[in-house]
C-alpha cells in the first residue's frame, strides 16, 4: 500500500509541475500552452546536456536552462499565439492546434539533438535515500515532490495577494478592458509563456531524474497535465496541484489493483466523476455573470 | 500595423509553424524522402522501409548500417548471382499507415523494380505492409512479424520473418531461471504491444519448466514502478522476468533499489535492446541480466560481425549487434535465394526461400539468427532455436558487445 501511494504522490508530482506551468500561461491570458510538457523534457534535456555531459555547475546550467525556457517559451507566444489574434475574427481555441505544432516541433528537435532512448539525468544533491516504511526513497524523489508542492502554492499566493498579479487576472477576465485601463496585455501575455517556459525548463531538471529525458514523454505529461487542471478547475495553482496528486493517486491505484492498462481509464473515471458533481472542478470559483 | 499586413505576417509566422512540426516529426521533411540508387535490371534492387527519422530511428539507423553493409559486403565479393545488390531506402517514422504509404508510392511508379522489400524496423509496420507486399508481388523479408502474423504462410504469402516464434526467447529464459534454481518467478509486464506479446509464452514456458509464477503488469505511462515490484515481493518471487522497453527497464532497476530487494531480474528481448548501465548506477545494475543474441557476446566468434566490422569499422555503437544482424541477416537470406534460384523472380524466389538448401540454411555470414528454414506453410523462421538466445549479466556495450557485468 505504502509504496502504490508513493508512486502515485510521484506520478502526480510531476503532472503537477507541468499543471502549474498550464496555469501560468492560462491565469493571464486565458490560453493553455499545450507545448508546456514539451518544454518540461526540453529542461530533462538540457539538464542532462550541462550536468552530464558537460559536467557544468548546477547553478550555472539551471540559470542557462530559464533562459532557453524563456525562449522555448516566448517563440511559443510569437508563433502560434499572436499571429491568432491579428485577424478581424480572434480564435482562442485555434491556439489549441498551434501549440500542439509546437509541442510536435520541439519534440522532433529533441529527437535530432539527442535521439529517442532514454537518457539517465543526474541529480546534484546526495546521493543517500531515506528509507521509509521499508521504501528507500530517494533526494530527488523528496526534492521533486517538495517542489511540486511549494511551486504553485508560491504561484497561488502571488496572483492572489499582489497588485501585478491582479493585473493579471484583470487581463485574462477581459483583454479589452484590461488594455483601455492602461494594461500591456501583449507583454502580459509575452511574459506569461516566458515565465512559464522558464518554470518548464527547471521543472524539467526536477523531473528528470525520475522520468529520464525522452522526447516522446511531452506528450503524455502534457496530457497527464491537463487532466490534472480540468479536475482542479482552470486557472487554479491550488486546484491543479490537489488534482494531480489524486490523478497519480488514481492511475498508481488502478493499475496495482486492476492492471497496467487500467491506469489511464481509472484516471478518466475519477475525471467523469468529479466534473458531473463540480463542473467547475475541486478549485475552481464559481462565475457569477449579471443577466 | 494594417489588417493587410498583420494578416500576411501571421501566414508567414503560421507557415514557419507548420514548417518547424512538420521538421520536428520526421526529420527528413517527408517519410517518404529517400535516396534512390537501384535503377539498372541487372542488379538485385531492394526497397528498405524503415524508420530512421522517427521515434525508433535509433533501432532503424542500426538494422540500415546492417542492410547496407550487407549489400556492400555482397558487392565487394562479386555480387549475386554475378548481380550487384542496391539498395533504396525511405524512412516510414515509425508509423505503420506511412509505412503502408510509401510502398504504395514505390511499387505504382516501379512496379517490376524491387526483388525484395525490408519491411519496417518493427513487427507493427511490418503487419501492416503485409497485405500491400501480397499484392505487388514482392517478396518482403522482415526482421520480425509482430505477433505471429506469418506462423501460416497462407496469410503471409511472401513475407518470410527472420525471427522464429515468440516462444524461443521466453523458452530460453524459463530455461535459464530453472537451471538456476529459482522456485518461483515474478513476471512484471509494461502495457505496451511488444511486450504484451511476450507474456503468454513466457507464463506458459514458465509452467512447463516446473516454475510457479506471478503476473503483475504497469501502465505505459508510469514513472516509477515500485508498488508492482513491492507486490513481486511480497508475493515471494525470487526472480523478476522483466518485460520492459526503454526507460521503463530503468524504472524497473530503480523500484528494486527501492525496495532493497536484491532479486535477481532477467530482463526480455526488449529490455536488452539497450545499455541499462546508462539507466542506472552501477550498483543498481548490478544482478540483473540481458536477453542476448549470441552476436552481442564478444567471447562468440560472429563471421558476419568479423565481416560487417571491416567494411564499416566504428558503427557498431551501444547497441547490441543484434539490431545490425536485423538488417544484415535479410540481405544473406535473399542472396543465398537468388543464388539458389538464379533468378530476381517473385515465384522463383518464394520457392528457394520455402526450400533452402544446406548453404543457405547455415551460411556463417548470417548475424543474429544462425540458421534459417522455411516451409511453405510456415514463414516463421523454423531454423531458429533457444541456442539463439545468450542469457548474461548486464553490462555496458561496447561496439555492439555487451562487457559482461556482475
Amino acid at each position: 500500500m505504502g509504496a502504490t501511494i508513493w508512486d502515485g504522490i510521484l506520478l502526480g508530482a510531476v503532472y503537477a509541475l507541468v499543471a502549474t506551468g498550464f496555469t501560468l500561461t492560462s491565469v493571464p491570458t486565458g490560453i493553455f500552452n499545450f507545448a508546456q510538457g514539451a518544454i518540461v523534457v526540453g529542461g530533462s534535456f538540457l539538464a542532462y546536456q550541462w550536468f552530464a555531459v558537460m559536467r557544468w555547475p548546477f547553478v550555472v546550467g539551471l540559470l542557462l536552462s530559464a533562459v532557453v525556457g524563456a525562449i522555448g517559451g516566448v517563440l511559443c507566444e510569437l508563433l502560434a499565439v499572436r499571429p491568432l489574434f491579428w485577424g478581424r475574427g480572434t480564435f482562442p481555441s485555434a491556439t489549441i492546434v498551434t501549440l500542439v505544432g509546437m509541442s510536435t516541433a520541439y519534440t522532433g528537435l529533441f529527437g535530432i539533438k539527442w535521439g529517442y532512448q532514454p537518457l539517465s539525468v543526474p541529480f546534484p544533491g546526495s546521493a543517500k535515500a531515506l528509507t521509509v516504511a521499508g521504501l528507500a526513497i530517494s533526494s530527488a524523489q523528496i526534492v521533486l515532490v517538495a517542489v511540486a508542492v511549494v511551486a504553485p502554492t508560491v504561484c497561488h499566493f502571488w496572483f492572489v495577494k499582489t497588485r501585478r498579479g491582479q493585473a493579471c487576472l484583470a487581463a485574462a477576465e477581459d483583454r479589452r478592458a484590461a488594455t483601455l485601463r492602461g494594461i500591456n496585455v501583449d507583454l502580459m501575455s509575452l511574459s506569461a509563456f516566458a515565465i512559464a517556459g522558464v518554470f518548464g525548463a527547471v521543472a524539467g531538471a526536477v523531473t528528470g531524474p525520475t522520468t529520464y529525458a525522452i522526447p516522446t514523454l511531452g506528450a503524455t505529461l502534457a496530457l497527464g497535465g491537463f487532466v490534472a487542471l480540468a479536475l482542479g478547475g482552470q486557472s487554479s495553482f491550488l486546484g491543479g496541484l490537489v488534482s494531480a496528486i489524486l490523478v497519480g493517486l488514481a492511475s498508481s491505484f488502478a493499475t496495482r489493483y486492476l492492471g497496467g492498462n487500467w491506469g489511464d481509464i481509472g484516471v478518466l473515471a475519477l475525471l467523469i466523476i468529479t466534473l458531473a458533481v463540480r463542473p467547475r472542478g475541486l478549485g475552481g470559483a464559481a462565475e457569477v455573470r449579471s443577466v | 500595423m494594417s489588417y493587410r499586413k498583420r494578416t500576411t505576417v501571421a501566414g508567414i509566422a503560421a507557415c514557419a509553424t507548420v514548417l518547424i512540426s512538420a521538421c520536428g516529426s520526421s526529420g527528413s521533411g517527408s517519410g517518404t524522402s529517400g535516396s534512390s540508387t537501384a535503377t539498372s535490371a541487372s542488379s538485385v534492387n531492394v526497397l528498405a522501409i524503415l524508420d530512421t527519422t522517427g521515434p525508433t530511428k535509433a533501432f532503424g539507423t542500426q538494422q540500415l548500417a546492417g542492410i547496407e553493409g550487407a549489400a556492400k559486403y555482397f558487392n565487394t565479393h562479386g555480387g549475386v548471382d554475378g548481380r550487384k545488390i542496391n539498395v533504396t531506402v525511405v524512412s516510414d517514422n515509425g508509423d505503420p499507415a506511412t509505412a503502408v504509404n510509401d510502398l504504395i508510392q514505390q511499387m505504382s511508379t516501379n512496379p517490376d523494380k524491387y526483388a525484395m522489400v525490408y519491411p519496417g524496423s518493427e513487427g507493427t509496420e511490418t503487419t501492416a505492409l503485409i497485405p500491400v507486399l501480397a499484392k505487388y508481388h514482392v517478396i518482403g523479408i522482415a526482421l520480425d512479424d509482430g505477433s505471429g502474423a506469418c506462423v501460416k504462410a497462407s496469410a503471409c504469402p511472401n513475407v518470410f520473418s527472420n525471427a522464429g516464434p515468440a516462444s524461443i526467447p521466453e523458452a530460453e529464459a524459463a530455461n535459464w531461471m530453472k537451471q538456476k534454481g529459482f522456485t518461483k518467478a515474478g513476471v512484471l509486464e509494461e502495457e505496451i504491444d511488444f511486450t504484451e506479446s511476450e507474456t503468454g509464452p513466457i507464463l506458459s514456458s514458465l509452467s512447463s519448466v516446473g516454475i510457479p509464477d506471478k503476473l503483475v503488469t504497469f501502465s505505459a505511462t508510469a514513472v516509477d514502478v515500485t508498488a508492482e515490484m513491492s507486490e513481486l515481493k511480497s508475493d515471494g518471487a525470487n526472480v523478476v522476468f522483466a518485460e520492459a522497453l526503454g526507460a521503463s527497464a530503468g524504472y524497473v532497476l530503480k523500484a528494486r533499489a527501492s525496495l532493497n530487494w536484491n532479486v535477481p531480474v532477467l530482463f526480455d528481448i526488449a529490455g536488452s535492446a539497450l545499455d541499462l548501465t546508462t539507466l542506472a548506477p552501477a550498483a543498481d545494475v548490478t544482478n540483473s541480466y540481458q536477453t542476448l543474441c549470441p552476436c552481442a557476446v564478444s567471447s562468440i566468434d560472429t563471421p558476419g560481425i568479423d565481416a560487417f566490422n571491416q567494411l564499416e569499422p566504428g558503427t557498431l555503437g551501444p547497441f547490441p549487434a543484434n539490431l545490425v544482424g536485423d538488417g544484415w541477416d535479410p540481405i544473406v537470406l535473399l542472396a543465398n535465394a537468388v543464388e539458389q534460384a538464379k533468378s530476381t523472380n517473385y515465384q522463383a524466389l518464394i520457392a528457394a526461400i520455402q526450400n533452402l538448401d544446406s548453404a543457405g540454411q547455415n551460411d556463417s555470414l548470417y548475424i543474429e539468427t544462425r540458421h534459417h528454414r522455411y516451409s511453405a506453410t510456415d514463414h516463421e523462421n523454423l531454423g531458429q532455436s533457444t541456442s539463439d538466445f545468450v542469457i548474461m549479466p548486464a553490462g555496458p556495450i561496447k561496439g555492439g558487445q555487451v562487457q559482461e557485468g556482475t
